[in-house]
């Protein structure tokens, strides 16, 4: 420090009217873009909250969280309130210069670089509903299946994040943490559970209410009727990673349709297998015996009634069941030989083969036939000239949504079959962008795999 | 610039979803109250 400017002296001056010994001095230039700094009070202090990446604030690495702001631009800011503060720096613009008390907390002294986690939500999210965001305005809204690029967990309560597809926002958001969120879920549960126990004894007695009782009962029936290590079924579903993958022409993702009956799954399916270089089915495995004419292994694989139970103990099918006495179903091993064959395998399975197809090495896309709206399905029904009753028809939209409910974690695709050559159109283009253009995947795919 | 703010914070927010089971079974902000508290208010600068 060679001449110091009178502003400097002043500076100097005021600093020596507080009574703490470490005071400092810095300068920020500010544009009319925010610093990307939060302020909160203690007391009478504004104190900084945290500071977010992408901003001035972050890049200057001047400004730390835990210090306290005495003065910007020598106005003092003890007894201000945040939302004064928020409004006052919103208008300055320039080099700011700062009185701060440095926070004593070494932890926030160093900023580390953290790793990027990318995450599939699995969840809904709008900070506006959010009473226990900290900074409304920084919070991120998304839904169910967007990508989240989260760029620093040091609030072990609020993650900064990007949504995918808003890289170029500057400044990081706000999105709640995974145990924050399963914590928040697992408490708004047991309050549920609790108001519902309240209601039934309002009642009195469980005779009554017997019939409806909260999702969690419903999800344990699920986890009952398929196989019994599915302990997660109560699992809260927060965010799951994820990594990019690159697609691979000798390696092509099998296309899962899932949905309810009567949407035009299998017409769907029809229409891909027609071309016949590009699409396969998996050949099933039954125990009954081989018809004349039948080819095993193309037809089906024909197998004994013991061969097949142990199969099925062994967890080589997706899916299986019973028909007049013989056991029919779909083993990861012919899925895995249409890889194989360098074709896209087509399936369309029940939702609850969706567990132990993702556990395996297959990488499936999911794609979920939702029903059109009532109206629009009652016009489709009528143009077939099919008459089907609305109870019908209501029942299969409600099916639509309790698979949603439970499974849409899976999915990877919604196509809502309100016209089938529209539908069709919408698949295969995205089963175009499949083969060419990479996706994100669960990161455990990629983890698990042997080059 | 107070206007660059609000602007901001509606594009961010733009895609929230109204989820009406869980407004049914929560109410709209009352949810937690007296299990969690809110942290303090931060607000950017």
């Amino acid at each position: 420090v060679t001449a110091m400017s009178t502003t400097d002296e002043e500076l100097l001056d005021r600093v020596s009217q507080y009574t703490e010994d470490s005071i400092k001095i810095i300068r920020i230039d500010k544009t009319n873009e925010p610093l990307g700094a939060t302020v909160r009070n203690e007391g009478e202090s504004v104190v900084i909250g945290r500071i977010v990446r992408g901003g001035a604030a972050e890049k200057s690495g001047l400004l730390h969280e835990g210090d306290e702001v005495l003065e910007v631009n020598g106005i003092e800011m003890r007894g201000k309130s945040v939302n004064d503060v928020c409004d006052m720096l919103a208008n300055m613009m320039g080099t700011l210069t700062f009185l701060i008390i440095p926070t004593q907390d070494e932890r926030f002294k160093q900023s580390t670089r953290d790793i990027v986690m990318h995450v599939k939500a699995h969840f809904d999210y709008d900070p506006e509903d959010d009473l226990y965001i900290p900074c409304r305005e920084l919070g991120i809204s998304f839904q169910k299946g967007d990508i989240l690029h989260v760029i620093n967990q040091e609030d072990p309560n609020w993650w900064q994040a990007f949504r995918e597809g808003e890289e170029d926002q500057t400044l990081a958001g706000l999105i709640p943490s995974k145990s924050f969120q399963q914590q928040r879920e697992a408490m708004k549960q047991t309050l549920v559970a609790e108001s519902n126990n309240k209601e039934k004894s309002k009642k009195g007695g469980k005779f009554l209410c017997a019939k409806r009782t909260p999702k969690k009962k419903k999800k344990k029936m699920f986890s009952s009727t398929s196989n019994s290590d599915d302990l997660d079924s109560d699992e809260i579903l927060t965010y799951e990673e994820v990594a990019l993958y690159y697609p691979r022409a000798n390696r092509k993702r099998p296309i899962v349709l899932i949905g309810p009956p009567n949407i035009g799954r299998h017409e769907l399916r029809q229409k891909l297998m027609e071309d016949v270089d590009r699409f396969a089915a998996a050949v099933p495995h039954t125990s009954r015996p081989k018809k004349d004419g039948e080819i095993d292994g193309q037809d089906y694989y024909f197998i004994t009634r013991q061969q097949f139970e142990a199969d099925i103990l062994s967890r080589k099918f997706v899916e299986h069941g019973e028909y007049e006495k013989n056991y029919y179903g779909t083993s990861l091993d012919a899925i895995r030989t249409v890889v194989n064959s360098g074709k896209i395998c087509v399936l369309n399975l029940h939702p609850q083969s969706l567990k132990i197809l993702k556990a395996s090495d297959l990488k499936p896309f999911v794609v979920f036939v939702a029903p059109p709206s009532l109206e629009k399905l009652r016009q489709n029904r009528a143009k077939l000239n099919t008459n089907v009753k609305d109870e019908e028809l209501k029942d299969i939209i409600e099916k639509a949504r309790e698979m949603e409910d439970s499974y849409g974690h899976y999915f990877d695709m919604v196509i809502i079959n309100a016209d089938l050559e529209r539908a069709y159109n919408q698949l295969l283009q995205e089963i175009n962008i499949l083969e060419r253009e990479p996706q994100w995947v669960p990161g455990s795919w990629l983890r698990t795999e042997i080059n | 610039v107070t206007v660059f703010f609000m602007m901001a914070r509606k594009k961010r927010a733009t895609r929230g979803t109204y989820s009406p089971s869980r407004q049914e079974m929560f109410g709209s902000r009352v949810e937690l109250g007296h299990v969690m508290k809110p942290p303090p208010e931060e607000r950017l600068i």
